[in-house]
């Protein structure tokens, strides 16, 4: 759905008048500002007293900051999406099985799972134009993603994974710092989601790290490691994907009906088009 | 998956999330929990309390079928022994007509995937609260969607664009945790029986944790279009100690010909 240009359009044709009523504009006193009173995007990371570096915001991809911002045309809406790609920029290192699987559903063309409803997981939902959100708990951390109203938990209580997991969208994910990074461990994911917007499949084998960083208030940044020997011929790591504080600001409510039922969708295409206006 | 709507159907759950229970964080032992002198959850300890002082609200809850009002319906069952929802005649007929004749399977959001609203979607599937300072989430095991509550002073929107799950500010009256929502859309239905509301619908929630492994949330529903006077249920949920939520995502792709609204 996200690649559907012709969609995207005329949901924010149908829709620009609803923008105004949302806790949009919402000031945050815990944010530093300048001397003008605007959020200083440049001043250095929160922390915690403990001195762990604090990921809370509601955070938009960033193409403009990210290697492999697609060519013009592929948008979500307003703004281009990313594409994945490897550190170093090879091609990524598919094995022959794997490869020739992903280049026939490239000619077939296929819809990846948020096209019926289904979540972006990891890394894929960090490539569209939909923001996410960090919440730090105590002995947890949820991940909120705006898009279909979706969260992920990752534990930060020490715990180790389940020795034999049942395959999940997110997985089960484990999280802690080291040094200024969060590191999150993943396991035991289902092969229905893809790591790129491109039909990147992967093994219930497949473990993956995230390593979130936040060099300033108003960045966030997170590489990835794959680790996949069903797939891939070796380990491999994303390019370095940014996103932007989106401050003042809170995550709209998007569910998606499946886009069949035009009576039951007002309030998805509302939400859509809100976030349009707050790409602006 | 969907709801269950029937017998069949919350059999077929139970038996497959029996079957595959054992391969998740079903069982972890969590720390913070109070324990007895044999290890167990001890759920008439203490309700725990956050840095700031409040009640900790956090946890995996279950709703409890336990009954002030068995010979009512739906939401009714929880109000005092004898008490009806004061419904107006718009409401009545909508309630008659949904449960009369079987369109409520086809009307219901869940059977197409969508959430159940408030506090529908509450009910009966596990909840999970996490409490931060200035937000508390709900986190819900059916179709993994989230509900945030703001309690970092905001006021509710005035003039919200309506929403599956509302708009929810909240703030402690002492051991009472007060939430106020409004701006939900008309998509959704209070409860399991198909009882109405309207873009003017606001609840407000109390909610209380007597000791460690309980929980009571006192709904007050007020809408004036569907109900004559605001009217209360009160529902308790019981602490689902040392376990976790399952991932419960919703496809309704394949059923999808046989949902038809309306």
């Amino acid at each position: 759905m996200t690649l559907r240009l012709g969609v995207a359009l005329w949901l924010l044709v149908a829709t620009t008048a609803t923008g105004s009523a949302q806790w949009l504009n919402h000031r945050d006193p815990s944010l530093p500002r300048t001397a003008d009173d605007q959020p200083d995007l440049q001043a250095p990371p929160p922390r915690f007293a403990d001195g762990r570096i604090d990921l809370s915001g509601v955070w938009m991809p960033d193409p403009k900051a990210t290697p492999g911002a697609a060519p013009v045309g592929q948008t979500s809406g307003e703004d281009p999406v990313i594409r994945l790609r490897t550190e170093d920029g090879t091609p990524f290192p598919l094995l022959p099985a794997a490869e020739a699987e992903y280049k026939e559903r490239m000619r077939r063309g296929d819809h990846g799972p948020s096209s019926r409803c289904m979540p972006h997981t990891i890394v894929d939902a960090y490539l569209v134009p939909e923001p996410i959100k960090f919440v730090h708990a105590a002995r947890v951390t949820i991940l909120l993603q705006e898009e279909y109203q979706h969260f992920r938990q990752i534990f930060t209580d020490g715990r180790a994974f389940p020795p034999d997991m049942q395959p999940a969208w997110y997985g089960y994910s484990v999280g802690r710092w080291e040094g200024d990074e969060f590191v999150i461990e993943t396991r035991g994911l289902n092969t229905q989601g893809w790591l790129d917007l491109t039909p990147l499949t992967h093994t219930e084998s497949l473990q993956l790290t995230e390593r979130f960083r936040r060099p300033n208030v108003g960045t966030l940044q997170v590489q990835a490691t794959v680790n996949d020997p069903g797939k891939f011929s070796r380990v491999w790591r994303t390019q370095t994907i940014s996103f932007r504080l989106v401050p003042e600001a809170d995550l709209l409510e998007y569910l998606c009906d499946n886009n069949r039922m035009p009576e039951l969708t007002a309030p998805n295409r509302g939400s859509q088009a809100r976030v349009m206006q707050r790409h602006s | 998956m969907m709801k269950p709507s029937n017998l069949v159907t919350s059999l077929f759950l139970a038996l497959g999330l029996a079957f595959t229970a054992h391969a998740q964080w079903i069982s972890v032992p969590l720390p913070g929990t109070p324990r007895t002198s044999d290890g167990k959850p001890n759920l008439s300890a203490p309700a725990p309390r956050a840095s700031d002082g409040h009640l900790d609200l956090s946890g995996i809850w279950k709703s409890r079928p336990e009954y002030t009002n068995p010979k009512g319906r739906g939401l009714e069952r929880f109000m005092p022994a004898g008490s009806r929802v004061p419904m107006t005649p718009a409401a009545e007929k909508f309630y008659a007509e949904i449960t009369g004749n079987g369109r409520y399977d086809a009307a219901d959001p869940s059977e197409r995937c969508l959430p159940d609203g408030v506090p529908n979607h509450m009910l009966p599937l596990p909840i999970k609260i996490v409490q931060t300072p200035g937000l508390i989430l709900t986190l819900f095991e059916e179709f993994y969607v989230f509900r945030q509550i703001f309690t970092d002073g905001r006021k509710l929107p005035v003039d919200p664009q309506p929403t599956w799950f509302g708009y929810s500010v909240a703030h402690w009256e002492k051991d009472t945790l007060v939430v106020e929502s409004s701006g939900f859309n008309e998509q959704t239905y209070l409860d399991g029986e198909g009882l109405p509301h309207s873009e003017a619908l606001r609840i407000t929630e109390r909610y209380r944790r007597p000791d460690f492994g309980h929980l009571v949330i006192e709904f007050t529903f007020t809408d004036p279009k569907y109900y004559q006077r605001p009217w209360t249920a009160i529902i308790p949920f019981d602490l689902m100690p040392d376990t976790e939520l399952i991932e419960h995502f919703c496809e309704n792709e394949k059923d999808l010909g046989s949902m038809i609204r309306k």
